[in-house]
């Protein structure tokens, strides 16, 4: 027989055990709480860097481009002027006018870049079916799809449900999208856009079940795909593509603003856009659009389609 | 033979290299007769003198602004009938157009711009 106190012992200590175990385990619990807030906290914190960044870049736009183009503006009728005044111009002084010329309406547009990115805020939003953009976007290209050897694919679904948009700056971010594809294909290629629409089942970037996701798991989206089969993007240079001045283009070939409005654009509408390594070789924009429905009536769209099949 | 009187532009701005550009390169075609003024402060008076057709205006200046001297003129019961143009690098060409446009009632063109944006800008707002 058991002695009486050793019972006790035995059951006490199992006790103990047993909250030992709850204890250790809602310990975990915390401390998987914790760790969730410190990520959810990092990413934030990320996203208010950026956010001041872009802020101070759009505040900064206004004034250089006000200080920048009063030169500009003199050096461009200097060479007006130059022009006029020399009776009888050599071939090179003509060519040196020419490029002044040129240079102004360069500056001009890294200027005009500039103020895009500052007026990315003002959005115009219209009940738009993407297809009719992308569509619109392509024919904007086609001459330099032709130039650069760049077959044009599409597949569009049709039907999409329309999409609240404002229609100017997003075909200005197809065209961007283009273009950047078309530069990355030297040689020719293949440039694919693709839209569809999906119901969100993975965790991702800003995709989850948070109140603070972007986008809810379950949610019903509109996805848009521009492929294309150049060299791809060096996996170093991938964190910084949406920088403001980041670029990869040759010297003179780019502002290196691009990326960076579409995606504050882009944020804006809502939406997330990103870009990666094609497995088959080349580079992948893919961007996300909010349907007009928000998520909980696309529970409830499932729910009826459930009901009525049950 | 017909002698069109020239047209009366008054150049306001704070650049004088600009202000003195754009009356070489204006004079030169023979059709404009040019005053600049690089003090917003002192461009009613330049304008009372000179009884201008049309006033390229700076918005953004020193002391008295592009803003402060149209509305000064506006009010000037002698002046109110002189359409203003405002030239200035506050604007892009793409919020305006490469020959201006009116934005709530007020006309503007975008810096830089060539003689030939000008000239065309003259045509259509010069009373």
């Amino acid at each position: 027989m058991v002695p009486k106190t050793t019972a006790i012992d035995n059951e006490e200590r199992s006790r103990g055990k047993s909250d030992v175990v709850e204890r250790e385990r809602a310990l975990r619990e915390a401390l998987e709480a914790l760790r969730g807030s410190h990520e959810e906290l990092k990413a934030t914190q990320l996203q208010l860097i950026q956010a001041a960044k872009l802020e101070s870049i759009g505040r900064l736009a206004a004034g250089v481009a006000h200080e920048v183009k009063n030169p500009l503006a003199i050096i461009l009728a200097g060479a007006e002027y130059l022009a006029q005044a020399i009776p009888s111009p050599t071939p090179d002084i003509d060519e040196t006018l020419a490029d002044m010329h040129r240079a102004v309406q360069r500056a001009n547009s890294v200027i005009g870049g500039l103020l895009d990115f500052s007026a990315a805020t003002d959005l115009t939003p219209s009940s738009e079916d993407l297809n009719v953009l992308v569509e619109q976007a392509i024919r904007l290209v086609k001459h330099a799809t032709a130039c650069n050897h760049v077959a044009m694919r599409t597949e569009l679904e049709p039907d999409l449900p329309l999409l609240m948009l404002d229609r100017t700056k997003i075909e200005q971010i197809f065209v961007n999208l283009f273009l950047n594809a078309i530069d990355a294909m030297q040689q020719g290629g293949q440039l694919t856009v693709r839209t569809y629409r999906k119901q969100l089942r993975e965790v991702g970037a800003e995709i989850g079940y948070r109140q603070t996701d972007r986008f809810q798991i379950g949610q019903t989206v509109v996805m848009a795909e521009v492929d294309d089969t150049g060299t791809g993007i060096d996996e170093k240079d991938l964190p910084r593509l949406f920088d403001p001045f980041f670029t990869t283009k040759a010297p003179k070939k780019g502002t290196g603003l691009g990326l960076a409005i579409s995606k504050t654009i882009i944020a804006l509408h809502g939406g997330l856009i990103s870009l990666s390594n094609r497995l088959e070789g080349g580079a992948r924009v893919t961007l996300t659009f909010r349907s007009t429905r928000n998520p909980g009536e696309d529970h409830g769209n499932e729910r009826e389609k459930t009901n009525s099949r049950g | 033979m017909e002698t069109r009187e020239k047209r009366r532009i008054l150049v306001v701005d704070d650049e004088p290299s600009f202000t003195r550009l754009l009356k070489v390169n204006l004079e030169r075609q023979g059709s404009y007769q040019i005053r600049t003024e690089n003090n917003g402060a002192h461009a009613l008076q330049a304008a009372l003198e000179f009884r201008p057709d049309l006033i390229f205006l700076d918005v953004m200046m020193p002391g008295k602004d592009g803003g402060e001297v149209a509305a000064e003129i506006a009010k000037h019961e002698l002046l109110n009938k002189i359409p203003i143009v405002f030239l200035t690098a506050a604007v892009s060409k793409k919020e305006v157009g490469i020959e201006g446009r009116v934005i709530a009632g007020r006309a503007f063109l975008a810096k830089p711009v060539n003689m030939a944006e000008v000239e065309k800008c003259i045509e259509n707002h010069a009373a």
